[in-house]
């Protein structure tokens, strides 16, 4: 099984931690690459600003907080699916929000998850580690996430 | 006396021819006529022979010898008759003497009487004279009087036949009887009535005749004539009898009158072609008549409508002026009417309204393309709704629900407008604040929904962080805590989790109150089964009789609605957690509106009744969390969510002794 890397967008670190925490345990941390804020993964997508030198492809799936600096996170998804090169990356949301508003937009824009994060820790590591194991493991990303894989 | 005296003078002139016959003696004749006639004729004729001379004159001797005898015994007579006249003569002479007397006396009398006869007389010759010239007038006026009638007799248009009464001979007849008859006079002349052709039928005429003759008048009609040509004519023919020179005469005057028979004929068929013309019409009037009743009782009818409807207009114009305000205006928009109403609620008088422009109480308020979309409505004639602000004579304003009428002419053009309105300043005013007040409550609306959003990501992360890193702690760190200091990360842990809990349920309360009804037709019945089933799982081991009733269909939202059952069904549930045997009820009572009411019925631990309005508050709760563990959410949940279906929520209960919930919504179900 070959293992793809994904691009979490998390502007509070003590959520990166605990994702990572959670991810630890299928060692998958190393394969989870992590920016704070929207402009970022942007940038990392269309490999510019500090990421105009980076090495790979399109991550095999990313995982975006809505409530984020700068660029939040539904302007993002909304980028994403616009653009004819980035739009089949998955992009799962994983927030705090279970509002309805916030579920309808993303819905409207193409996601292709949306997940809840649990407050309860041992509910929330639960979920990251399925979310992981799927998007990382299981599922089979589209043909250029696949070519970049096998570059790495 | 006179007559006797003359007789005697007659008697002695008489006697003298007689006597020259006793002294000839020779010549005998009967008179002297005689005796002259036989002298006058003898001497012409020639003498006869002697012996026929002497015969004769022997035969004439016997003969005078005769004669002679005769007058002897005739003179004897006379004789005796002269001796008796000598003494009636003495007689007389003495009866002369006194009768002289009396002469005298008589010619006294007669003298005088001759004087008086004298004037008579001349009195006589005085009559006489008037008389003849009487007379004399007389036959002339005879003369005329012949000759008119004669004319009239010539030139009648009547036939005339003047007939011998007593022969029954035809006298005279007019000239026109031959136009009448076709026989000229002369076939008429002198001819019996029933020897004339048209007369004819001797028998029939003779029996009318000796009618004729006994009438001094007759009238006839209806005895044709038939004339020479042989046509009938029919006459009318009258008689009238008369003496002419001591004749009586009838005369006939017979008049053409087929003429008039037939015109009367005619007349007579007119008049039964009239008749039944008359007839036939009188029918035809009667028939008319009776339609005519019937069109008059249909008028009166309608009339009797008309009048009603007229009552019922005035009725409905009364009416109309006690509940709206009235204004009428011509093509112009110049005021021609208003009502009381429109005058109170415009301050203007009456007088100062009529003939005005309609403009006059124009508030300014509205645009130029709402007043031009009116007026391009009402005049090409259809009819105008809307508000519109209007302002008063002392200046302040006032709204009206204004509906505009265009009465159309002949042509379609309108001729008046009729504006029927009603106030709605209150209404405005009150919609006024409806409008500020639901801008506020979007506002505030929105401002919750930040505020949620906010709650939703801001509060619920730094939880999620302390049990986070409470677990990560405990993962590395537990091995060298003691028991004591992992009670308290427990501790921690519980705190935030609840924390957690509270947020959710608040989150969702604020949903509920925020989220669209999406109504529809809810079986209770089956909702409250889906929502059973939920529980079983955590009543599996749980000793508990549920009673389920029939339940009606209500309109509410389905999601909504079960959220309502779960809490209230997890709230019995609960609450009998301690009971050995729970017994939830469920099931439908009339509230008192009659209206359905749902009630969850259960034998858990109750409440006392003194707090049964503080049970919906949000956060309010009545047990320990050490007895029930709960947000107090849940009735507030209920609460909101019954009240934004228009309905009811309320509780009955006893300490220890149950409690009875009750929801009733209004229930408009489409069939």
């Amino acid at each position: 099984m070959s293992i793809k890397h994904i691009l979490l967008a998390e502007d509070d670190p003590r959520d990166a931690e605990m994702t990572l925490d959670a991810l630890e345990e299928y060692n998958l941390a190393n394969k989870v690459f992590v920016v704070h804020d929207g402009e970022q993964v942007l940038d990392y997508l269309y490999c510019r600003g500090k990421f105009k030198a980076r090495e790979g492809g399109n991550p095999a799936a990313v995982l975006l907080d809505l409530k984020m600096p700068k660029v939040d996170g539904l302007e993002v998804l909304r980028t994403i699916k616009a653009d004819k090169d980035l739009k089949t990356i998955p992009v799962v949301v994983l927030t705090s929000s279970r509002e309805t508003p916030d579920l309808t937009e993303c819905y409207r824009h193409g996601v292709n998850a949306y997940v809840v994060k649990p407050v309860d820790f041992v509910e929330f590591a639960k979920a990251i580690k399925q979310l992981g194991g799927f998007w990382a493991a299981v599922n089979e990303p589209p043909p250029d996430t696949r070519k970049e894989a096998a570059l790495i | 006396m006179l007559a006797t005296v003359n007789s005697k003078i007659v008697l002695k002139t008489e006697r003298s021819p007689l006597l020259p016959l006793e002294d000839s003696g020779q010549t005998v004749a009967c008179d002297a006529d005689e005796l002259k006639k036989d002298r006058n004729t003898s001497d012409p004729v020639p003498l006869p022979k002697r012996d026929t001379r002497l015969e004769d004159a022997d035969t004439r001797t016997d003969q005078a010898n005769t004669r002679t005898r005769q007058a002897n015994t005739r003179t004897h007579e006379a004789e005796t008759q002269t001796e008796q006249a000598n003494t009636r003569t003495d007689e007389a002479n003495t009866r002369t003497k006194e009768a002289e007397a009396r002469t005298d006396a008589a010619n006294s009398r007669t003298d005088l009487a001759n004087t008086r006869t004298d004037q008579a007389n001349t009195r006589t010759d005085q009559a006489n004279t008037r008389t003849e010239e009487a007379e004399a007038r007389s036959v002339e006026a005879l003369k005329a009087s012949g000759l008119l009638y004669r004319r009239l007799f010539e030139t009648a248009q009547d036939g005339i036949l003047i007939l011998d009464a007593d022969t029954g001979q035809v006298v005279d007849a007019n000239p026109f009887m031959k136009d009448l008859l076709g026989y000229s006079q002369e076939e008429f002349l002198g001819r019996k009535l029933w020897e004339i052709g048209p007369f004819k039928g001797e028998a029939a005429s003779k029996i009318a005749f000796a009618e004729l003759q006994l009438a001094d008048r007759l009238r006839y009609e209806g005895l044709p004539l038939e004339t020479k040509d042989g046509l009938r004519v029919e006459v009318e023919f009258i008689t009238n009898a008369y003496f002419v020179d001591q004749k009586r005469l009838i005369q006939c005057n017979i008049r053409n009158i087929t003429e008039r028979k037939r015109a009367e004929a005619e007349i007579l068929r007119l008049n039964e072609t009239l008749e039944e013309r008359v007839a036939e019409r009188t029918t035809q009037l009667q028939e008319a008549y009776s339609e005519l009743q019937g069109e008059v009782a249909e008028r009166m009818r309608t009339a009797d409508e008309l009048k009603a409807s007229f009552k019922e207009i005035g009725n409905l114009k009364s009416a109309l002026d006690e509940h709206a305000i009235v204004a009428i205006t011509d093509s112009q928009g110049k005021i021609t009417y208003v009502n009381d109403k429109f005058c109170a609620i415009s301050k203007y008088t009456r007088e100062e309204l009529l003939g005005q422009d309609h403009r006059i109480i124009n508030s300014g308020f509205h645009s130029k393309e709402f007043i031009r979309e009116l007026w391009t409505t009402i005049t090409h004639g259809k009819v105008w709704k809307g508000e519109i602000k209007n302002r008063a004579k002392d200046g302040s304003f006032y709204w009206v629900d204004t509906t505009i009428v265009p009465f159309l002419d002949e042509l379609g053009k309108p001729r008046q407008y009729v504006a029927i309105r009603a106030d709605i300043t209150e209404r405005k005013a009150a919609e006024h604040i409806v409008v500020e007040r639901t801008t506020q409550l979007e506002e505030a609306n929105k401002e919750l929904q930040a505020f949620s959003y906010s709650v939703s990501h801001d509060l619920r992360a730094p939880l999620r962080h302390v049990l986070g890193f409470v677990e990560m702690l405990q993962k590395g760190a537990g091995p060298s805590l003691s028991e004591k200091n992992l009670g308290h990360l427990t501790t921690i842990s519980r705190a935030a989790k609840r924390m957690g809990n509270l947020i959710d349920d608040l989150l969702a309360f604020s949903r509920v109150g925020r989220a669209d009804l999406q109504k529809t037709n809810v079986d209770l019945d089956q909702l409250v089964r889906e929502t059973m089933k939920d529980f079983q799982t955590e009543t599996k081991e749980r000793n508990i009789a549920w009673e389920i009733h029939p339940l009606p269909h209500v309109r509410a939202d389905p999601a909504l609605l079960q959220m309502v059952l779960v809490n209230l069904l997890s709230n019995a549930v609960k609450f009998t957690g301690n009971r050995a045997e729970a017994k939830i009820e469920i099931g439908s009572v009339p509230d008192k509106n009659g209206k359905a009411a749902i009630f969850i019925r259960d034998n858990g631990a109750g409440f006392n009744l003194k707090y049964a309005e503080k049970l919906f508050g949000v956060f309010q709760r009545l047990h320990s969390h050490d007895e029930f563990e709960g947000t107090g959410i849940g009735l507030a949940n209920v609460q909101r969510i019954i009240t934004r279906h228009g309905g009811r929520v309320w509780a009955e209960g006893v300490v220890d002794g149950g409690a009875t919930f009750y929801f009733s919504i209004p229930n408009h179900i489409e069939a």
